[in-house]
Parts: C-alpha cells; structure tokens; sequence
C-alpha cells in the first residue's frame, strides 16, 4: 500500500490528498442527502435571502483569498527573486557588503562601489577554469532606466543565446531588455546618474541604437539597456580599455594599462564544481571578495522565512477567527430559518431532511465564497507582483501550489462539519416554541 | 381505515406553569368528525397542537387507535405526523418562496422515491378541485383565501388517516368558506378520516357530527 503510494507521480499524490481532505465533507453531503429531494426548497430559500447570502459569500471570498494572497506573494517573492539571481554564478567586487554588492549588481540598484583595477580583473579572467569574466559598469540611464556595461558574452548568457536582432558591434549600440519598452532600430540619448538626478545633458549628443533585444529574463535587467563597457567609459571621458593603437576594439582582452576599472565581475566557472575553488581563490586577496548570490539570497529568505513562521502563525490565529465568524454567520443565518425549521418539522419531516436543506444552504455559501476566494486570492497577488516587480524589477511568479488547494480543502471541510452545530441547536428549538413565537 | 381518539387527564402548561389547557376525558370515534368552539384565547389551537404532538410540557395520554403519542421520542411523534396526520395551522404556514404546487406536495422531498409521483398527482388534482390558480411562481403575492385553499391542499396530500384543521375557512367569503368545507368535509367523509375543526362558523359547525365547547381551557 505505502509502496503504492510512494509509486505514485508526485501531483497525483497532491491531487489525491486534497480530494481526501474534501472525503469528509462529500460523506457527510451524499449521507444527508441520500432518498430526499430538497432541491427546490434550497433554491428557494437561498433566492429568497439573496442579499445577505451575497455579503456573506464576499466576506467569506475576502478573508480566504487575502489569507491565501499573503503566502503566494511571500512564495512569488522568494521564487522570483531567486530567479532573477539564477544567471549571476559568483561575483567578485571590492570587499565590502555582500548583501550591498549583490542588490547593486543582480537587482541593479543604484550604489556607490569601490572599482576593481585592471590587473585585479586580468588576474580573474585568465585564471583556471574561468569560462567568462564579465566585467559591470553603472552610473547612466534612459527615461529612468539603468544602463549597464558589460561584454557581449554576458549578454548571450543572460538571454541563453536567444538575442532578438543582433550583438552590438560598436559602442553606439546597445541590447535592450525585453521590458525596457524599446524597440530595434530605436536611439536613446543617455543621462549621468539615475533616477531624479539624472543629467541628460551631461554626454552631449551621444546617441545609443538599439540593435538587439533580450528575453524576459525575469530579473530588473529586463529593464535595462546593455552597452558595451567601453561605451560607458567613454562618455565619461575615461580610458577606452585597450591601447591607442587598438582603440575601436570592443570587449575582452583588457589592457591593465587603460583599464578604468570596474566596481563588479560577474564569473561563470567551465565546471560546476570549479565554483568553490574560485570563490576562495578570489576572496583570498585583500581587494577583492567573492561570494554566491544564490547563498546571500538564501540568508535573506531564511530571515523571511523566520518573518513568514510568525506570519503563519498569524495566519492560523486569523483562520481560526474566520472560522469562528463563519460558524456565527451560520449561526445567525440558521436563525434566520427558525420559522421554517419550526414548520418542517410541525409537517413531521424528518431530523435529516431538516439538517439536510440548512446544512446544504451553508456549504452552498461557503462553497462559493471559497471559490470566490481562490479568485481574489489570484487577484490580489497579481496586483502585488504587479507593484512589486515595478517597485523591485524582477517578475514575481503568480500560481497555486497543491498545499494552497489543501488548505482551502481543509478549510471547506472543517467549517461544513462544524456547521452542524449550530443547526443541531436549532434543531433542538421545538417546534411549538417557534410556532407561538 | 381511520384512528379513534382516547385523551386522559391531559394536561398543557407553560413555561411558568401556567395551566393552558386541562382536559379529564375525551373520547371520539374513529371517522367522525368533531368541530370545537369557543371563545379567542380559550385554548383550541392549543388542543389542536397537543393532539398532533407539538405541545411540550404535556402530560396524560393521547392515544390515537393504539398509538400513545405522549410515550413516542420526539422523532416518532415527528414520523407519526408525516404518515398519519394532516394540519391545516390557524395561518397556513406555507413556504412564500415556494410555488402553490410544491407548498402542496412538499412532502415528496422527503418522501420514499415511489411515493413521490402520487403525492404530485394528488397535490395537482386537490388544487384544482379547489379551484387556487396554478400559474403563480411563489405563493407570497396570493390572497388569504388562495393561501388557505393551499394549506389545506397540502393536508390532504398525503391522505392521512386524520385531519386536524384550524379555522380553515376564516379568511373566506360566505360562498368560498361553503366550497372549501364541503370539498373538506367530502374528502374526509369519503375516506373515513377522522376530522377535528376549530371554527366559529357556524353553518359549517353544523356540518359536524359533534360540537364541543372550550372555555379557559377546559371543554363544557
Ligand atoms: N407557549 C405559550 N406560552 C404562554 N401562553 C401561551 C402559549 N401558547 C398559547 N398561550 C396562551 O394560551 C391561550 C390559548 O391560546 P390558543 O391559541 O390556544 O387560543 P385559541 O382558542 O386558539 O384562540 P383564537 O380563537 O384567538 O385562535 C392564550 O391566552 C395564549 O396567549
Ligand atoms: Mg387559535
């Protein structure tokens, strides 16, 4: 039996532990149910109190979705920015901040870095078993829209090769990202600075084309405008790079001689394992630190997932109180029945047939407030990961995971067992008592 | 087949132990039919409810033929309703979300499945017979009358062996309250049911086999 199951492909193990989590629920339905036809009588009631069954079914949607919301978008959170990290194997920079170097280089915040020499960065690039050494460079922007240098190599890397158009092939021309909103054959004047100090009149009237265009990659270099690093050094006015004599050149190899320098490499191993030995070959050095973003990534969300234990705790206490309150709605709702409860009961219909119409008229609510739920649950976490991924850049997954049906499954079924409760109470109201009522 | 009624030191009380209704002996014969009078407030709603089983804090005994419904649990007496006992309640009680055929058949949701089909041939043929217009969607714009007609429509339904019916013709006009108490009383008659009528009409009191007086709750 348990080999079965452990046979089993994992989302039909999921499906089936949410359908067992419904098993109790659909029982304890078939049960009351079974030789009666009150169909017509819950229609009628339920149409006969559309109103408050209306608000009811929203305040039950509301409090289910946004419980469901607040753990999607911690998950879509975590995922999405682990994604947007996925590219950037080990970096190396100037000692300093881990968690202030990574922000600067894979989610492209504006910060002020110490630069990496040439010689620093030649040591790297021709180190063993180092595949790529990309060099970074920041400072510019287009309509608020970091541009980065860097080499062509990295850009085929982040876009897996899939570039739309073409590489650059001088320093007027660029890579655009695919949320940037620019379009092959575009040209863009770039700004000094970023955001609300940007300079546009700083470069003069150096123009940028736009040649190619990545993938969505998911990270905010989506949203970014990728030159060659020696673009960047010259409009500053700083050294090309190379020697006079190969001046036009554009990417690697590097003259130490004419390197300006760079504030972050970005280092792909030729072997997985080969990782390891470089980051502790480059954090060795007194100018430089190496470190996995994938690691400092992780340290954050273990801290979120601290944040996210006491919220789930938070969430329990809030179920438990939405619980609560839908069992006083029922309550109150069953209430509302006491006369026709009376008077069933006066025609001698049996217990189970009474049971039956206002336990039924209860799940029906609850059943489509929990739909209704998963509805503004996905809403409300499209409309998170829309501000996030504006306010962060990198795109925020928005999708079910099997534990979610599971916990609504759970949910549904907990509250339409304890929902015999309070009609067992009214039940027990004797129909004469109502009746002189 | 019809019930003979037997009712012993019957006694209702209220909460506060107010005596509602104090009855020694009372005795009716299988197939007849009783009508009661009296004064508002005397108690015969409370008769009525007590010979079906509603009343708590009641005590002596009810027995309809051999059945004791005092000594029956809550579910039997609920059972012995269902099968044996037609109401028609001093406010028709019907189901204003319900149309007029299925507040007259409304028993099939809870009937065996091989009952339904009758109990829906029987619901449509009573209406007409008693004349209450079939196209209304719910019963909640109908007048008392038609209300009335409905209820006692759903009493006869099930064709049960006794009819306990509350001033059934009381929102009627002259003509309409004498159609309804002959269809009631051609019903019961035919089939031998036994009738007991609350009423203070009396052209239809008249109709009965006996007339028995309640005053403060005691029969004269
Ligand atoms: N549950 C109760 N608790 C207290 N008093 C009650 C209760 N039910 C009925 N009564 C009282 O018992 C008395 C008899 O009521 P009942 O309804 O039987 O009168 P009735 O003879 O049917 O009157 P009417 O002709 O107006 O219908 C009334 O005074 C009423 O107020
Ligand atoms: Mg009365």
């Amino acid at each position: 039996m348990m080999a079965l199951w452990n046979n089993l492909p994992g989302g039909l193990q999921d499906t089936v532990f949410v359908l067992a989590l419904l098993v109790p629920a659909v029982a304890l339905c078939a049960g009351l149910w079974r030789g009666f036809a009150p169909g017509p009588l819950i229609r009628a009631l339920l149409w006969r109190y559309r109103w408050t069954n209306l608000g009811y079914v929203i305040l039950i949607a509301i409090s289910i979705g946004l419980s469901i919301a607040i753990v999607m978008a911690e998950r879509g959170l975590r995922e999405g920015s682990a994604t947007a990290a996925d590219k950037f194997d080990l970096i190396v920079t100037a000692p300093g901040n881990e968690t202030t170097m990574m922000l600067a280089t894979v989610y492209l915040r504006p910060t002020a870095m110490p630069l990496l020499s040439g010689d620093v960065y030649n040591d790297i690039a021709s180190a063993e078993n180092v595949a790529m050494a990309a060099p970074l460079s920041f400072g510019d922007s287009v309509n608020g829209m970091p541009i980065v240098g860097t080499i062509a190599d990295f850009v085929s890397h982040l876009g897996d090769g899939q570039i739309q158009g073409r590489m650059w092939q001088d320093e007027a021309e660029a890579v655009a990202g695919a949320l940037s909103g620019l379009h092959i054959g575009d040209e863009v004047a770039p700004a000094h600075g970023i955001g609300d100090d940007a300079d546009n009149d700083a470069h003069g009237d150096f123009h940028i084309e736009i040649v190619g265009k990545l993938p969505p990659t998911g990270s905010p270099w989506d949203r970014a405008v990728i030159v060659p690093i020696e673009s960047v050094w010259h409009t500053h006015g700083l050294a090309s790079g190379h020697p006079p004599d190969r001046a036009n050149q554009i990417g690697p190899p590097f003259d130490p001689a004419y390197f300006p320098g760079t504030p972050a490499i970005v280092v792909r191993a030729d072997a997985l394992f080969a990782n390891y030995a470089l980051r502790s070959a480059f954090s060795q050095s007194e100018q430089t630190m190496a470190f996995f973003p994938g690691t400092v990534l992780a340290r954050l969300h273990s801290i979120l997932g601290d944040i996210r234990r006491v919220m789930s705790w938070l969430t329990i206490v809030t179920q438990c109180l939405v619980g609560m309150s839908v069992l006083l709605g029922l309550f109150i709702l069953s209430r509302l029945f006491s006369r026709q409860i009376s008077l069933l009961r006066t025609l001698g219909a049996p217990s189970r047939f009474v049971v039956c119409v206002v336990w039924s008229y209860n799940l029906t609510l609850v059943a489509a407030g929990t739909v209704l739920g998963i509805l503004v649950a996905w809403a409300a976490t499209a409309g998170i990961a829309y501000r996030v991924s504006n306010l962060m850049g990198f795109t925020i997954t928005t999708r079910f995971e099997s534990m979610d049906f599971a916990f609504i499954a759970a949910f549904l079924s907990g509250v339409t067992i304890c929902a015999l409760l309070p009609i067992l109470v009214s039940l027990n109201a004797t129909p004469v008592q109502n009746l002189n009522d | 087949m019809s019930l003979a009624l037997e009712v012993t030191d019957l006694s209702v009380r209220t909460a506060r132990h107010k005596a509602l209704l104090e009855v020694g002996n009372l005795k009716i014969d299988a197939g007849a039919a009783v009508g009661i009078r009296g004064p508002s407030g005397a108690g015969k709603s409370t008769l009525l409810s007590a010979l079906a089983g509603l009343t708590d804090r009641t005590s002596g005994t009810i027995r309809w033929g051999d059945t004791d419904i005092l000594s029956l649990s809550r579910a039997g007496r609920s059972d012995f309703r269902a099968s044996t006992i037609g109401f028609v309640f001093q406010d028709h009680r019907l189901f204003e979300e319900l149309s007029p055929l299925q507040n007259a058949s409304l028993s099939l949701m809870y009937a065996p499945k091989s009952e339904r089909r009758p109990v829906l041939a029987r619901a449509g043929a009573l209406l007409s017979t008693f004349g209450v217009p079939s196209d209304h969607a719910t019963v909640a714009p109908m007048s008392g009358g038609e209300r009335q007609r409905i209820a006692v429509a759903r009493a006869l339904t099930q064709d049960p062996q006794i009819i306990l019916a509350d001033e059934p013709t009381a929102n009627l006009d002259r003509v309409t309250a004498q159609t309804l108490g002959n269809d009631l009383l051609g019903s019961v008659r035919n089939a031998g049911k036994t009738l007991v009528l609350v009423s203070h009409d009396d052209a239809l009191l008249a109709r009965m086999d006996t007339i028995l007086t309640l005053e403060h709750g005691r029969l004269l």
